[in-house]
């Protein structure tokens, strides 16, 4: 038998106080009404709640909100860096392979295999300028003039001349090498975003083929060897003068960082 | 603590929304003036 005392009456009747309860702790203000209490109907079963003016608890909570949020924010941010940039540069590389396939071939007399291409072949920056397929790493990519920010998200980028206006360090001090001629062709690529297309670099072999289709011809390359040096190494840029055709593909290193470079070296095959 | 109407919780929501869609905007922003060209 439940005895109840005046007192209890008058919180029966009572209106019941404003307040939410968390995790079996009442929040809001003054005293209130248990849930078993209203069952009861009128047993005096109430526990102390803390103050609503309580402006700590307040600021905390909104905080915590405003963390969450930015959390969030920084997790789309992730999607679209690994993802996101990888749809436009995939477009891109729709367009530019179908306006590739539609450029008419430029004749050339290969001397011994070796091409030499007009001084007047200067591309502009992010125009597709040949084909390279790698079939190791299952790589096919149209690559652009250029190796600034605007063309690398298009797709790989062919080292410009300095000498035509492009800043340095994104171009050579020598003359731009073309597929097939002597000396070094050099290609740069993403290795983390904008669809990486060289994600897999690091998994090249001596003898694997890198094959670059351009309008003059189509020129094989074998893998020969790869090297890691400092991201503001220039070396590789600037090469002495070669008796050979070479391509030479780099990247940053190790995946997800910035820290280092990547560079493969291919030789032409005979 | 008072009971909220939908609208007011809609309307809250909406505003963390826009915090983590600048956040990501800022930080798109910051890693394109930060990341090297090929990274």
């Amino acid at each position: 038998m439940i005895v109840i005392s005046p007192a209890a009456r008058s919180v029966k009747n009572s209106a019941p106080t404003h307040g939410g309860e968390l995790f079996g702790f009442a929040l809001g203000g003054g005293w209130r009404r248990t849930r078993f209490e209203r069952l009861l109907g009128m047993c005096r079963i109430v526990k102390p709640v803390s103050s609503p003016h309580n402006p700590g608890m307040h600021y905390v909570r909104l905080f915590g909100k405003f963390l969450i949020s930015v959390g969030f924010g920084i997790l789309l941010f992730v999607a679209w860096t690994l993802w996101g940039t990888g749809l436009y540069t995939s477009q891109q590389q729709d367009i530019l392979e179908k306006a590739f396939a539609a450029e008419p071939p430029i004749e050339l007399e290969l001397d011994q295999g070796i091409a030499t291409l007009p001084p007047s072949f200067q591309p502009p920056p992010g125009k597709g300028v040949f084909l390279l397929r790698i079939p190791a790493i299952d790589l096919r990519q149209v690559v652009v003039e250029g190796v600034g920010t605007e063309e690398l998200r298009k797709g790989p980028g062919h080292f410009p001349s300095c000498r035509r206006g492009f800043d340095r360090p994104l171009c050579t001090d020598l003359d731009a090498i073309w597929p097939g001629e002597l000396g070094r062709v050099i290609v740069s690529g993403h290795r983390t975003t904008y669809g990486a297309p060289f994600y897999e670099l690091d998994r090249l072999q001596p003898g694997d083929e890198i094959i670059a289709e351009a309008k003059w011809g189509t020129f094989t390359y074998e893998v020969t060897e790869k090297e890691i040096v400092p991201p503001d190494s220039r070396d590789i840029a600037n090469p002495a003068a070669s008796t050979f055709a070479e391509i030479v593909l780099t990247t940053c290193n190790p995946r997800f960082s910035a820290a280092e470079r990547l560079i493969v070296y291919a030789r032409i095959s005979p | 603590m008072t009971k909220r109407s939908w609208k007011s919780r809609l309307g809250e929501l909406l505003i963390w929304l826009t915090v983590s869609i600048a956040t990501a905007l800022i930080m798109i922003a910051l890693s394109e003036r930060l990341l090297p060209a090929n990274f």
